[in-house]
């Protein structure tokens, strides 16, 4: 494709707001709720840890400015041994909370991954129609992936953040005001600077991540499509334009990570900055006899116990905005509303006789754009029905309405005469059969593949429908049979094999209603007769709709429908339709063989 | 270790940035460093001496040291990201080359998801590692030497402690890496599975939602979700184990300075801001310990993915085409061939026949008879396994495969459109293709039609997998698409299936426009009526050849296939 068509965003993204990110990080905190125990342990051992560790630097300063001013060794000794039990219960400690946080992050990517899989499965198929597959997957693993990696140690960091920074500033008083004082103005020179940085890489990043969704978006196609590509001989242009795409997210890749990994250097500045301040003014102070070496000492080392948590939250902060962004991507899914939700009082059927009615049905998938208006129609329980009209009239439409994959806009459909929104939407779609034009296969075992639908159904049952739908023999054939895992697409079959266990797995999950899709269209002829034997045998008094464009299917059927441009024009069964001359006639007899004409007439 | 160093290859031609980076890395360290000495120097040499313009000085040159580092950090970040983000994107490119140029046998040997993996998470992590590298392992070794030498100069004494401390720490960390690799390759293959499960679920999506398995799918999702989350918890814990060691070491060694430290100062042999120097250098070499932790981890992921992308990248495919070039006239032969796929059963048995240039001819046969291999075995996408092809009675194995390929077109069963408009579409294999092709091609798939019906005519876009089109006008679109490459050959399998038979009938006989030999794979008697010759293919033989009239005479599957679609009333 032409390049110009993947600049395009996938949507607008706009920088997250304050008050959305808030509202983003409220619910990532909610997240963490569901561990509340684990969170609470984590906290407690932290605060812990930096109570602890707020005694060493004031035993440090002791040592120095008592101890090894007064040449008493013995005093130093056991300083050296109290200083050595504190690192190591710290150390005992933070190992433990490092389990406990790993523990924690891992259920929630677990959790959200969960939540997100699970809403896609309940979302409306119009919601993939307007996806990407590509764009969901990544959300599904990159982004999931981006906020558990940064999540818990912020969320948790801020805690930890908070108390040594109380702490620190305490002890550093306590110490030594003056010191104190001017260590503290370099907080906010930090905290500032650190902001400003992050606000440019954070829209920086941003960009490269619309960028990244555009090229896997472009990835996903063109290896998709890697089959067409190679006949058309396009793969130096498909390379070229991948090219291009991969240049511009090079470039937009440099630029955000220059910003993001400025951030780094610019810390280390501001801390050694800080150092340098400390022990200038220090050696000023104890010039004047207000301070002295141990305090210097202890000071630089307090300092950083005091910057670190701010540095560590400038330091995750580039992960924070990449777990907002990654964040909101994913909650976008979570908070879908594109269901079709079952009314309260849905009932559940086990049964259904057959019975379908299409009153003044109108609908469209794009408003304004209609594809089926004032459709009625009424099927008797056990009818075999074509459904038959030109490419594009709307027929694979109104077999998605039954399936209530889509609801109808205006008129309502009935089931055993009943609103197809009176029952649960689940219990329709059991009792309903469906082969699509697309035989979609599981890479699962082929036995796997036909049980779909049934996970109960016992071999012999599985073995005995494939022997009726001719697909025993080539299953048999398969390396390991049944056992056989099929490829990613079931590419280890053909097309029409694929499509024969397609109708298998169909008919194995024992449908009241079945819903053929241009199903039989490209297996052949004789494959496709016995197929029709089996199918006689098991639709016998069920309620059939089928898109077909045998004859031989077609003037089997009970009555056929003919559907153009959204509107049913002509109904009635074969013999009727040919002898009302319209439009049945007319694609009836499309063929310029005189022949056949005849044929097709007297038949 | 071994395959990353292979990737490393992509970096060469950024030595120069490398080496930048390395000078201002190199610089950056040193004027860290210098920053204890200095301060000691205040507290030992100004403090002591009451010297106040020493101390003023000596703060200056503090400053100083610390402006240039964050200079030369700048710097350095600027210069190794161009070469790391560089490198990877150009091992991204090279992987989709080669994606693009696989054959068909390796295509059908790979999962998808998993090549989408590679491209974009394995790349990515390549980059940040190239990154990494730059910024700490080339760092590292500077921060070693540097610190001990700074710290020799204060006390050759008390280097002994970071002497026996330094190999301590880093002989503990790497037998902690050691044990979690394992366990960090398995974390990939579980986040492979787990894409593989999610990428599935979401094309399938109208088949899980048809037979209402949403929650069976959850329940995969979440089996594979779970193993991930199982195996990262181990994987993390024993990383986790190395940070608490080390800084428990390196906490020892503090201790062990401001003893022994304090013992020399005591005796007269050191002062206190030297000890304090001697801490700071101490942290700074074991600080900088601390990040071979991350980078032994980063490099065993790298691993990981590296073996990935070199997978990839050291496939060959089997089929390479030749010199020939020629313009074709069409005419195709088949000498005894038998064709099979990889480790299977011949799908082709024996396959003899001649197609003159510009001839019409119909093929017909069972699913699974051979049919499309066929198909592709004039294509090239395979080569054949016993005999030959001959297009005109040249071997296709002589041709240049570029020049074959563009003067064969097929239309396959499946439809595969891409995301953009109708006119990208049609256009694919022929970008340069005037508004005049476009039209023409349109018609003769009959495709014009129900394109002007939609507002935007050819500019339509069509999303993915083109899922605002019924199937039917998918097929007539990907006709067109191959209408317009004005091919020599050109070839319809059985792509007609979700057109009505009027549209059939107009597509197939405006065909004799194209001055082309085609070939039309069909299932209905009535696509085969426009043939000049119908070859019967019957569990991949040849079982007839001949015109319609003859083979239902003389070839049972023919008759019986004719029988079943026309009525028995037809055959006196």
């Amino acid at each position: 494709m032409n390049s110009h068509n993947h600049n395009k965003p996938i949507r607008p993204e706009e920088l997250l707001s304050l008050e959305k990110s808030i509202k983003t990080i409220k619910r990532l905190i909610i997240y963490l709720g569901k561990q509340k125990l684990r969170i609470f342990s984590v906290i407690l051992i932290m605060v812990i840890i930096t109570g602890i560790s707020m005694i060493t630097p004031i035993l440090i300063k002791n040592a120095i400015d008592i101890h090894i001013a007064n040449g008493n060794v013995e005093a130093l000794i056991k300083t050296a041994i109290i200083l050595i039990s504190i690192y190591f219960i710290n150390s005992l400690l933070s190992m433990v909370n490092s389990f406990v946080m790993i523990k924690v992050s891992q259920e929630t990517l677990r959790t959200i991954r969960k939540d997100c899989f699970t809403k896609m499965q309940k979302l409306n198929v119009s919601f993939f129609d307007k996806n990407k597959v590509g764009d969901l997957m990544s959300r599904l693993s990159n982004d999931v992936d981006t906020i558990s990696n940064s999540l818990t140690h912020t969320i948790i960091g801020v805690f930890t953040a908070v108390i040594t920074l109380i702490a620190s500033g305490a002890v550093m008083f306590w110490i030594n005001p003056i010191l104190a004082c001017i260590t503290i103005v370099t907080v906010p020179i930090l905290v500032i600077s650190i902001r400003k940085l992050t606000v440019i890489s954070r829209s920086q990043f941003r960009k490269s991540r619309v960028q990244l969704a555009v090229i896997n978006s472009f990835i996903q196609e063109n290896v998709n499509g890697v089959k067409i590509i190679q006949s058309f001989n396009q793969e130096k242009n498909v390379i070229n334009e991948y090219i291009v795409e991969n240049e511009k997210y090079t470039k937009i890749l440099i630029k955000s990570s220059i910003y993001g990994g400025l951030i780094r250097p610019i810390i280390g500045f501001l801390n050694t900055l800080r150092y340098v301040i400390i022990v200038s003014l220090g050696a000023f102070l104890a010039y004047y006899g207000k301070a002295t070496a141990g305090t210097i000492i202890s000071f630089t080392d307090l300092a950083d116990k005091f910057s670190q948590p701010i540095n560590h939250l400038a330091q995750l902060y580039t992960d924070i905005q990449q777990a907002l962004v990654s964040a909101e991507r994913v909650f976008e899914i979570i908070d879908s509303d594109d269901i079709i939700e079952d009314a309260i009082d849905a009932i559940e059927v086990d049964h259904l006789d057959g019975l379908v009615e299409f009153k003044n049905v109108d609908f469209s998938y794009i408003a304004d754009k209609p594809v089926l208006k004032d459709i009625n129609f009424t099927i008797m329980p056990g009818m075999k029905v074509a459904l038959v009209g030109p490419t594009g009239a709307g027929k694979t439409s109104i077999i998605n309405l039954l399936n209530r994959f889509y609801e109808v806009q205006n008129g309502d459909i009935l089931i055993d005469d009943l609103s197809i929104k009176a029952y649960k939407k689940d219990s329709i779609r059991n009792k309903i059969g469906i082969v699509l034009q697309d035989t979609y296969l599981f890479t699962d075992t082929v036995k796997n593949n036909l049980k779909y639908g049934n996970k109960t159904l016992g071999d012999e049952v599985i073995t005995e429908a494939c022997q009726m739908t001719n697909c025993h023999n080539f299953i048999m054939n398969l390396p390991n049979q049944y056992d056989t895992i099929l490829n990613r697409d079931g590419s280890n079959l053909s097309h029409g094999q694929r499509q024969l266990i397609s109708i298998t797995r169909t008919l194995l999950s024992s449908p009241d209603i079945l819903v053929l899709d241009e199903a039989t269209s490209s297996v052949d002829t004789i494959t496709e007769k016995q197929i029709q034997e089996a199918m006689k045998l098991l639709t016998q008094g069920k309620t059939t709709f089928m898109i077909a464009h045998r004859l031989s299917t077609i003037r089997n059927c009970d009555l056929i429908l003919v559907i153009n441009h959204g509107k049913i024009i002509e109904q009635g069964n074969h013999h009727e339709l040919l002898a009302a001359k319209g439009l049945y006639y007319e694609l009836n007899n499309s063929t310029n063989s005189q022949k056949l004409k005849e044929f097709e007439i007297i038949g | 270790m071994k395959n990353y160093l292979k990737l490393w290859k992509y970096m060469f031609p950024y030595t120069f940035y490398i080496i930048i980076t390395w000078l201002f890395l190199f610089a950056e360290v040193n004027m860290q460093l210098l920053v204890p000495t200095i301060s000691s120097n205040i507290i030992d040499i100004g403090l002591e001496n009451g010297d106040l313009p020493y101390v003023l000085k000596m703060c200056i040159y503090m400053l100083g040291a610390t402006l240039l580092n964050i200079i030369f950090g700048i710097l350095t970040n600027i210069f190794s990201t161009i070469s790391s983000t560089r490198s990877s994107q150009t091992i991204a490119k090279d992987l989709f080359k080669k994606v693009e140029h696989m054959d068909f046998e390796q295509i059908d040997q790979i999962e998808l998801g998993n090549i989408i993996t590679r491209l974009t998470n394995d790349t990515s992590r390549i980059r940040r590692v190239n990154k990494n590298i730059q910024l700490n392992v080339f760092k590292i070794p500077i921060d070693i030497v540097g610190s001990i030498i700074y710290a020799y100069n204060l006390s050759p004494r008390l280097s002994l402690i970071l002497l026996i401390v330094t190999p301590l720490l880093f002989i503990i960390n790497f037998f902690i890496i050691r044990k979690s690799f394992p366990y960090h390759r398995q974390v990939q293959e579980k986040l492979d599975k787990v894409n593989t499960v999610s990428q599935e679920s979401i094309s399938n999506i109208r088949i899980i939602k048809a037979f209402v398995k949403e929650d069976d799918e959850v329940d995969r999702f979440i089996g594979s979700i779970d193993e991930l989350k199982n195996t990262s918890i181990k994987a993390e814990k024993i990383s986790a184990l190395s940070s608490p060691i080390t800084s428990l070491l390196m906490n020892f060694g503090i201790v062990a300075i401001i003893l022994l430290g304090g013992f020399e100062t005591i005796n007269g042999r050191f002062k206190v801001g030297e000890i304090f120097a001697f801490i700071t250098y101490f942290r700074h070499l074991a600080g900088s310990l601390l990040s071979i932790t991350n980078i032994m981890n980063m490099f065993a992921r790298a691993e990981a993915s590296s073996i990935r992308i070199l997978e990839i990248l050291h496939s060959e495919p089997h089929l390479k085409g030749n010199s020939v070039q020629k313009e074709m006239i069409g005419k195709i032969e088949f000498r005894n061939v038998t064709f099979a796929y990889k480790d299977g059963e011949p799908v082709l048995k024996n396959i003899n026949l001649v197609i003159n240039p510009c001839e019409k001819v119909g093929i017909i046969g069972k699913n699974g008879s051979g049919k499309t291999t066929l198909i592709h075995l004039i294509h090239r996408f395979y080569d054949v396994s016993e005999g030959e092809i001959l297009i005109d009675d040249i071997n296709i194995k002589a041709y240049n495969l570029e020049n074959l390929r563009e003067q064969i077109s097929s239309v396959s069963q499946k439809t595969f459109l891409f995301a953009g408009t109708i006119e990208d579409n049609i256009k694919f294999g022929k970008p340069d293709a005037t508004e005049e092709d476009l039209v023409k091609a349109s018609e003769i798939a009959q495709a014009s039609n129900f394109i002007s019906d939609i507002t935007e005519n050819y500019q339509a876009e069509l999303g993915e997998r083109g899922i605002n089109l019924s199937g039917g006008q998918k097929q007539r679109l990907s006709i067109a698409r191959t209408i317009i490459t004005s091919p020599k050959i050109l070839i319809f399998d059985d792509c007609t299936s979700a057109v009505d038979m009027k549209t059939e009938s107009n597509i197939l006989n405006r065909l004799g426009e194209l001055n082309c030999t085609s070939i039309i794979i069909g299932q209905r008697i009535k696509s085969m009526e426009f043939a000049d010759k119908i070859v019967v293919l019957d569990e991949g033989r040849i079982t007839g050849i001949g015109t319609s009239d003859e083979l239902v005479q003389s070839n049972d599957i023919y008759r019986e296939i004719y029988l079943s679609q026309m009525g028995s009333d037809n055959v006196e």
